[in-house]
């Protein structure tokens, strides 16, 4: 039998990370559930699943870690923290924290991932980016940093992509996950709730399906792409 | 078994498309004018039809019986400079490309909705993005894409699923009446430094068109492998 094919994803204890972890299990993927806290989570290490705890915001230990986990065929760059502070009432520490995990650290994955990918010539690596890269948002540096995702997944497939390797991205609209509950504003909720066609938030599985495609099945010309998981809420 | 509607469906994306449905159990319909490049199975309804006539399609789309997903993929170019093109070409384009889909799909929504399920799928372009050659061939491809948005308000929130796939240039006939300039220009930007193919596209819209989650709505997929980032 062929050895199980590998996906590490960030953000895996809980809401779309968790369903992701799911939907690859499920998909038949070995998977690597790496998060900073998995207390009160239900992933429990089994089997093709191994959990790995780490806080992301300390770049210097991704090389090491990533090097010392072995054969990676899919990443998926799910972590991201979101304040809800408005500008104003910003810190600089909130600011660093933010920037380092949703933007820096996933930059840091992609490098040291990368480079088996390219050694194979395959590799599969799919970021979480957001609505909130097109439209304002209450947490100037959330939408910030999901604007960033955007313009990395596509420098990333420009240099990644000649060297058969995938980046993608998936960007969601609302999502009922602890993030929505906590960041949202009950108007920000409701002014989101009127664009959508469904007039539902949508599921984490949903999201997690649209990662499965791109993790495994999407065709290979499929490349700095950003799916648009919205509907409706913002149409690009 | 679900069934698709697939036009355009005699060569290039369209044919595959519909050897895609049919390769995940869905009954196929295969709408075009000219089938005499197509080499799909007998168990294949044919519907011969030239979709310059916008007219006919409410009583065609009549007599198919339940559609549950529909690929509005039948589209032509001619690639005459903008000051040297023939109304007739000019009528041709804009109602095969973007007419008959509007009207594909407004004869088809009413099923969809009673059911409270359905998928569209159009076939867009990156020529919506960029410009194109073809004047009109570029425009009817942003109208279309325009249409996916506005008929996916109209049908989401009866649950029927409109978006689109936006394909690069593409190894099909349609590709081969480029100019040299621009398929050079795709040559410069694509990263797997070949054009994509059409069973590539096909599966994207067979994504689309049978198995993405409900909450891809309205949306565009990009199949360009970089050559537009958008």
């Amino acid at each position: 039998m062929a050895q199980l094919r590998t996906a590490l994803v960030t953000g895996a204890a809980r809401g779309i990370g968790r369903a992701t972890v799911d939907a690859l299990l499920s998909a038949g993927m070995r998977v690597i559930a790496l998060d900073r806290n998995f207390e009160g989570g239900a992933l429990v290490a089994s089997g093709p699943l191994e959990l790995v705890r780490q806080d992301l915001e300390d770049l210097a230990a991704i090389a090491p870690r990533v090097a010392a986990l072995g054969r990676i065929d899919v990443l998926v760059n799910n972590a991201g923290v979101q304040n809800g502070l408005p500008i104003e009432r910003y810190t600089d520490e909130a600011r660093t924290r933010l920037l380092r995990v949703n933007l820096e650290a996933p930059v840091e994955l992609i490098r040291a991932a990368s480079k088996q990918m390219i050694e194979r010539g395959s590799g599969r690596i799919v970021n979480l980016t957001s609505v909130a890269a097109y439209m304002p948002h209450q947490d100037l540096w959330y939408g910030v940093s999901k604007a960033g995702i955007v313009s990395f997944t596509r420098s990333f497939a420009a240099v990644l992509g000649p060297h058969g390797v995938q980046v993608n991205a998936v960007a969601p609209g609302p999502i009922e996950t602890d993030m929505l509950r906590r960041a949202a504003a009950p108007e920000r909720r409701e002014l989101l709730m009127k664009a959508v066609y469904s007039k539902r938030a949508g599921r984490p599985d949903e999201v997690a399906d649209v990662i499965r495609w791109l993790a495994t099945d999407a065709p290979v010309l499929i490349n700095g792409a950003v799916i648009d998981v919205t509907d409706g809420s913002f149409l690009r | 078994m679900p069934a698709a509607l697939i036009t355009g469906a005699g060569r290039g994306i369209g044919l595959q498309a519909a050897r895609a449905f049919l390769g995940t159990d869905w009954t196929v319909l295969a709408l075009d004018k000219d089938f005499s490049r197509c080499d799909l199975p007998p168990s294949v309804r044919r519907l011969q039809y030239d979709l310059t006539d916008v007219a006919g399609i409410g009583a065609l789309a009549g007599t198919l019986g339940e559609i549950d997903s529909l690929v509005n993929n039948a589209g032509v170019l001619y690639c005459e400079p903008y000051d040297a093109i023939p109304e007739t070409h000019r009528r041709e384009i804009m109602a095969v490309n973007v007419e008959a889909p509007v009207a594909l799909i407004q004869a088809l929504a009413p099923q969809m909705m009673a059911r409270r399920s359905g998928r569209i799928v159009n076939v867009g372009s990156v020529a919506a993005f960029t410009g194109h050659p073809d004047l009109w061939y570029g425009a009817s491809k942003a109208a279309l894409l325009n249409v996916t948005k506005s008929f996916a308000g109209w049908l989401g929130p009866h649950g029927v699923l409109v978006n689109a796939v936006a394909p690069g240039p593409t190894q099909t006939d349609m590709y081969e009446q480029l100019p040299q300039s621009r398929k050079d220009g795709v040559m410069r930007s694509v990263y797997a430094g070949r054009v994509c193919r059409p069973d590539e596209v096909a599966q994207a819209i067979l994504w689309l068109g049978s198995a993405c989650p409900e909450y891809v709505n309205g949306a565009t997929l990009d199949v360009n492998n970089g050559s537009y980032s958008r």
